[in-house]
């Protein structure tokens, strides 16, 4: 596996090339670190690739990057936001999202930057196909002392999709719905062999602002979040919400 | 007269139906061996064929002789006493069905005409004796001298008695006869029924002819058959001296297309209508063995198949990983004893294999500590090898996977076909089930047949342990002698299991055995098409407080593999069939209805014990660790009105398991300081309180459990139990013996646990109600009113039992140390208890102070259904007016003859819109109070929405477990609600409201005695309701007045907003 550093000289590759060594650490991934210079653009002057030998090239940067991930041995890019609200995401990164087949690690300028990962956080709205991230969080980061926090945002309405496992509508006897939910919840969307933690957290209220003080208030140090690749008009607003408010680097996998 | 070869051939086909005479035919005498015809007759139940057994003796004589026990009632029947009594026969024996009552005037007219023929044959010189000991009859007997020799020395005896007949001047037995019935009419009997066996003449009420009239109606015609499906067998249908022989009577015009067969000697001949075949009981057994054999070759031809009518198959496509817990529970086979979920045979990563026996608890071992069930060791196991490589989902690509649920026979079968990473494809059929015949045994036949190469399969069976841990505290294995193996497991402080296993080749598949270490190997090289078929059968014995001893696992699988799994196989699906009979609601016209209430009463049926009195219906069945098989209120309010309605006899153990434990609830309520019986909240095996003291709430936090402390209105819901099943069955036995004490120390808990106040008005303060969002509140209206009712019926209750058996009511009475004192202490309570019923507004207020708490806006309730306490917060919820589940509603529901539609109208509008339906138990109730409005729209809408709460798809309730109370309340929601059948009092009202995608509804129930099928539908802007009555009179109420429906068809119609009419046709 190879996690792909897309250095642009924002002002966020510092944290960007820090927490991406650090995942590829935690995964037992190979880094690499390219620079995609674009028609009119600056040269690359102070991106501290801390060792890494930075790639240069020319062209449209999301069509090469893009080309990377198709044609090589790319799996997963880290790329870097600038900091700020709004469209501030960058014409890379939002063209990359808008089309993305390989998990994107994304740090924005001012969030804490991964050093070393013992807490991450899985949003999961219960639904299969959002449940991606923890098959990959599972697969790439499960590790005995690691702890993976899956948690489930209650908003009151439910997925509609086959073998969805939402909070339960109907609590007949909490003293058991309560642990057998949890239990079932963490069977269902996590088969990790590989003996890490997993603690099953719910909660109630907006999706993006939840797991922002969720992450804040339990230390997380990543975020690894399913998404389905559309801002089209009543998608993707927890997403940009996050890319905005995160407290630490989200890792964007493509829902299943 | 017939030639033998047109004899064979007339009997050369399936019979539904077999009659055949006692003495003579099927036996030689009352010394003779019975055991084969017992066997025969015992196959021919299980296999769905009815038996009618006529004879003029008595049950002790006839049973006592046959001894036959089938697996299921409502198959053999004993048509007794000359005509006058009617049994059926069961697993415990004969039951009486029927028996005709002479009247005083008749008892007269007999022993008139009796002696009217004794002092006629003494004025010519005979002595004669009169017998009275025979129901409905005097016999005169004409050898008072002689003995009564067996049928084989009849002549010899006809020539003794005509002898001395002749020295009296009389013509024979024939003569007197024609006597006896002249002087029975002159003695005033209008249709005397004369017989003769030559010793004795009989001059009775009843004869032959009316068992064989019983068989036409209840037998023929009211199982949908015709009379060309009976066979009727005897030994003298041909004249025996001068009167016709004792089987004649049997030759009723109305059976003119039965087929009759005479196996006596018939020295005279027989009419045309009757195939003479000879060979006394030897060929009577040919014949059973014959019919038997034609169904075993039917049955044997081919791997079982599910039904093929999609109204009772329950289909899961494919194989979802995210679905496959709530797959597995959705697919639990069970009987009452254990339950076994539907994992699949090989396993897999999200496979949870599991067996779980009722009542069987140890100690848990995190805290809290509470009673939880043993699981069974784990007798599904199935490995599979093809081509040397291991077979299961994982390896290479699914091509076809289904997994079907017969409901109608209580079996799951899969069809999986497999290609193989090497490019092999292999195909896969199982069958399973948990026999409902032998409760203890367990079966599996699994085939695996190569499609495209030859090669190596192999099964391997596999003995493991599932749940491991907590209250399991030891698991040990063991081989048989012979090939297969012994698991026991142990609880901590509990009971225990032991279950024997083994494997073997099915009948005819080429591939052998190999025993390796702890698993059955079998299997051989194959060629394309040849199926390697193995059957799995296992035993599995269970005890409350112990291992129970290997030898009756051991004994228990040997009767297993005796029969083998065909003869298992056709056994439990017989005793489905017969279940079903009594259970099946049949919805024409929405699928999804049909599916629904079909699942629930299959899971209904497979959880519940129908004679074992240490279990009970758990609160989530015994598919899935949930609620660790807890008995709660489920059982009596939600689920036991589908089986008093429909198998009264598993209601009455369900009711007896409450009795057994009533100790348990003395004490809970002497712990407590009360007097009286409080039953626990939650009930496992030893009756005690077994709600743990807290758990874990939705963020993980612990919170204190109030319920086992304050929901006290459990001991009121078991009292009602009580009550609805006596007034349904009329089980005067069960009420006198259990259920008038489970009433009186109820109502004695409640006159205890009231407290007078200064306002000189009695209350029940910190409860929990139905409504569990509001602890420890004041004067719920449910408690209140349920407690007033429980003292009231208790007091009604104690007045029948002093009027039945005073004896017995005085020991009782003295048993529990009560004194009219105590008595009128308690009608203070019940007069004076507080209840917050409003007249003028004809509403109950849910609790003390209920008016005051806070409103939330409508819209934040839905969608429902909603755990509004977790969406709203629990702060919110315990100050609002926001109610979890039914709760007044659930009290006009239960005690809807006493509150009419007025107050339930009242209280439904008002308490409807606030109810989120925040626990499985609220919408199927609401569905049946809507409908019972009227008000369809709703009532459909809140059907749908309990028949979702196991079946959605995109909900996962179901994986730990099913919601019991949620199919009782469909099944009451559905009968209750849409067909309008509800009762009242000691009858049946009648007021349908069906939802307009229903065209028809098929609803069988018994009532007091009574079995009635109603068939109603929406015609025309109006009702139909088609009525088969059985059994006896049934009870009913059309608008508001009550009326008797004879046995027989009825149909009655109504225009809308018009009263019934009954129509001929």
């Amino acid at each position: 596996m190879t996690l792909l550093i897309a250095v642009a000289d924002t002002e966020a590759d510092r944290e960007l090339v820090v927490s991406a060594r650090c995942l590829a650490n935690a995964a037992g991934w190979d880094a690499r670190a390219v620079h995609v210079r674009e028609a009119g653009g600056p040269e690359l002057d102070s991106a501290d690739a801390a060792g890494l030998e930075i790639v240069d090239l020319e062209g449209d940067a999301p069509a090469e990057l893009a080309r990377l991930v198709g044609n090589s041995d790319v799996d997963a890019v880290a790329l870097g936001l600038r900091s700020g609200a709004g469209p501030s995401i960058g014409h890379v990164t939002e063209a990359l999202m808008a089309g993305f087949s390989a998990p994107l690690l994304l740090v924005r300028h001012g969030m804490r930057p991964l050093t070393t990962l013992r807490r991450l956080v899985v949003p999961l709205e219960g639904s299969p196909s959002a449940s991606a991230a923890m098959r990959h969080a599972d697969g790439a980061l499960c590790a005995r002392g690691r702890e993976i926090v899956m948690l489930h945002v209650v908003t009151g309405s439910t997925p509609d999709e086959r073998g969805s496992f939402p909070a339960p509508r109907i609590v007949d006897q909490e003293h058991y719905e309560w642990s057998a939910w949890q239990d079932e919840f963490c069977m269902r969307f996590s088969q990790c062999p590989e003996g890490g933690r997993h603690r099953v957290c719910m909660r109630v209220g907006d999706p993006a602002g939840t797991i922002v003080k969720e992450a804040r208030e339990d230390g997380a140090e990543l975020i690894v979040l399913s998404w389905k690749g559309s801002f089209a008009e009543g998608h993707g607003a927890v997403v940009k919400k996050l890319l905005e408010t995160a407290p630490c680097p989200l890792l964007i996998v493509p829902a299943g | 007269m017939l030639s033998r070869e047109d004899t064979s051939k007339a009997l050369a086909r399936e019979f539904a139906v077999l009659c055949f005479s006692w003495n003579g035919t099927v036996v030689a005498d009352r010394q003779a061996d019975a055991t084969a015809v017992r066997s025969c007759a015992e196959r021919l139940c299980a296999l769905g064929v009815d038996i009618a057994i006529v004879s003029g003796a008595n049950v002790a004589t006839v049973d006592g002789q046959l001894r036959a026990r089938p697996d299921v009632e409502g198959r053999l029947f004993l048509f007794l006493s000359s005509g006058s009594e009617v049994y059926v026969v069961g697993p415990n024996g004969p039951r009486l069905l029927e028996r005709r009552r002479a009247t005083e005037a008749e008892e007269a007219q007999l022993t008139a005409a009796a002696e009217a023929l004794r002092d006629r044959l003494a004025a010519a010189g005979l002595d004669v004796e009169i017998d009275c000991g025979r129901p409905n009859r005097r016999g005169v007997d004409l050898f008072p001298e002689g003995p009564d020799p067996p049928k084989r020395q009849t002549a010899e005896l006809q020539e003794r008695v005509n002898a001395r007949l002749a020295r009296a001047g009389l013509q024979g037995v024939g003569e007197v006869v024609d006597l006896s019935r002249a002087l029975a009419r002159e003695a005033g009997l209008a249709h005397p029924r004369i017989t003769s066996n030559i010793k004795h003449v009989e001059i009775g009420l009843t004869d032959r002819s009316d068992s064989m009239r019983y068989v036409l109606r209840s037998l023929i015609r009211d199982r949908g058959r015709r009379p060309q499906d009976l066979i009727v067998l005897g030994d003298e249908f041909g004249p025996i001296s001068p009167s016709e022989g004792s089987d004649y009577l049997a030759l009723i015009p109305e059976l003119g297309r039965s087929t009759f067969v005479s196996v006596g000697a018939e020295p005279n001949g027989v009419t045309p209508r009757v195939l003479r075949v000879g060979g006394g009981p030897k060929e009577l057994l040919r014949i059973l063995n014959d019919q038997l054999a034609r169904r075993e070759e039917v049955a044997l031809a081919g791997f079982p198949k599910p039904s093929p009518h999609s109204a009772w198959r329950f289909d899961v496509k494919g194989f979802d990983p995210f679905r496959e817990r709530e797959v597995e529970t959705w697919l639990t086979v069970a009987n009452g004893e254990s339950g076994t979920r539907g994992a699949l045979e090989e396993g897999s990563a999200v496979s949870t294999p599991a067996t779980f026996v009722a009542g069987v608890f140890g100690d848990g071992t995190d805290e809290p500590r509470f009673r939880q069930p043993v699981p069974a060791p784990d007798w599904t196991g199935l490995r599979l090898r093809a081509w040397g490589s291991v077979v299961n989902l994982s390896n290479g690509e699914l091509l076809d996977h289904e997994r079907v649920l017969d409901m109608r026979h209580g079996v799951v079968y899969r069809y999986w076909r497999q290609r193989l990473r090497n490019g092999h494809t292999l195909r896969v059929r199982t069958a399973r089930f948990a026999s409902l015949a032998d409760r203890q045994i367990l079966a599996i036949r699994a085939e695996a047949t190569p499609e495209d190469a030859p090669g190596r399969i192999v099964w391997a069976g596999a003995v493991g342990v599932t749940h491991a841990g907590g209250p399991t505290k030891e698991t040990e294995f063991e081989k048989l002698d012979e090939p297969g193996f012994i698991a026991r497991t142990r609880g901590r402080n509990g009971g225990g299991h032991v279950l024997a296993v083994t494997t073997r080749a099915a009948p005819g598949s080429p591939v052998v055995r190999h025993v390796e270490q702890a698993r059955d190997v079998i299997g051989g090289r194959l060629e394309p098409g040849d199926p390697a078929t193995v059957d799995r059968l296992a035993a599995l014995v269970s005890a409350r407080t112990k291992v129970p001893s290997a030898s009756s696992a051991r004994r228990a699988l040997a009767r297993a593999e005796e029969l083998g799994f065909d003869e298992l196989l056709r056994r439990h699906r017989a005793a489905w069939e017969a279940r079903w009979r009594d259970a099946d609601l049949v919805v024409d016209g929405d699928a999804g209805d049909q599916e629904a209430l079909r699942f629930s009463i299959y899971h209904m049926i497979s959880t519940a014990h129908p004679t074992k009195d240490t279990v009970s219906v758990g609160a989530r069945g015994l598919g899935g660790m949930s609620y660790f098989l807890h008995v709660f209120w489920d059982t009596e309010i939600f689920v036991l009105p589908f089986f008093i309605y429909s198998h009264p006899e598993t209601a009455r153990t369900l009711l007896a398991y409450r009795y057994r434990n009533l100790d348990g609830a003395r004490e809970k309520a002497r712990h407590m300081g009360h007097h009286g019986a409080l039953y626990p909240w939650e009930s496992a095996d030893k009756g005690v309180e077994t709600t743990p003291p807290y758990g874990l709430g939705p963020d993980g936090e612990m919170v204190p459990i109030l319920s086992g402390l304050m929901e006290h209105h459990i001991s009121a819901d078991v009292a009602w139990g009580v009550w609805e099943y006596w007034k349904a069955t009329a089980d005067d036995a069960f009420m006198a013996s259990m259920g008038v004490e489970i009433m009186l120390e109820t109502a004695r808990f409640w006159a205890s646990r009231s407290s007078l106040d200064a306002d000189g008005r009695y209350h029940i303060r910190l409860v929990v109600g139905p409504d569990e969002y509001h602890e420890g509140v004041d004067d719920n209206a449910y408690t209140n009113v349920l407690a007033r009712w429980n003292i009231g019926k208790a007091v009604e209750a104690l007045g029948w039992l002093e009027h039945v058996d005073s004896g017995y009511a005085a020991e009782l009475r003295h048993r529990l140390d009560l004194d009219d004192t105590e008595i009128e202490q308690w009608m203070g309570v019940m007069w004076n208890l507080e209840d917050g019923f409003d007249p003028a507004t004809n509403l109950f207020e849910q609790f003390a102070g209920f008016y005051q708490m806070d409103d939330v806006p409508i819209e934040k309730l839905r969608p429902r259904p909603m755990a509004a306490d977790l969406m709203l917060g629990r702060e919110v919820t315990l100050r609002a007016k926001v109610v979890k589940q039914a709760d007044v509603v659930m009290l006009c529901h239960i005690l809807s003859d006493e509150y009419g539609d007025d107050v339930a109208r009242a209280n439904y509008d008002y308490y409807e819109p606030i109810t989120c339906h925040g626990s499985s138990l609220s919408p199927g109730i609401h569905a049946a109070v809507a409908a019972r409005l009227g008000d369809v729209p709703l009532a459909v809408e809140d059907f749908k929405m309990a028949a979702a709460i196991d079946l959605a798809d995109n909900m996962g309730n179901a994986a730990r477990g099913l919601h019991m109370a949620t199919m009782g309340g469909l099944w009451q929601a559905a009968v209750m609600g849409f067909a309008g059948l509800q009762r009242r009092h000691e009858a049946l009202l009648i007021d349908p409201h069906l939802p307009p995608t229903w065209k028809r509804v098929r609803v069988p129930l018994q009532f007091r005695g009574a079995r009635a099928e109603f068939e109603l539908r929406r015609r025309r802007a109006g009702d139909e309701v088609g009525i088969t009555v059985e059994r006896a009179a049934l009870r009913v109420i059309l608008d508001g007045v009550e009326r008797e429906l004879r046995p027989g068809k009825h149909r009655l119609r109504r225009a809308d907003g018009q009263p019934w009419q009954e129509v001929t046709r």
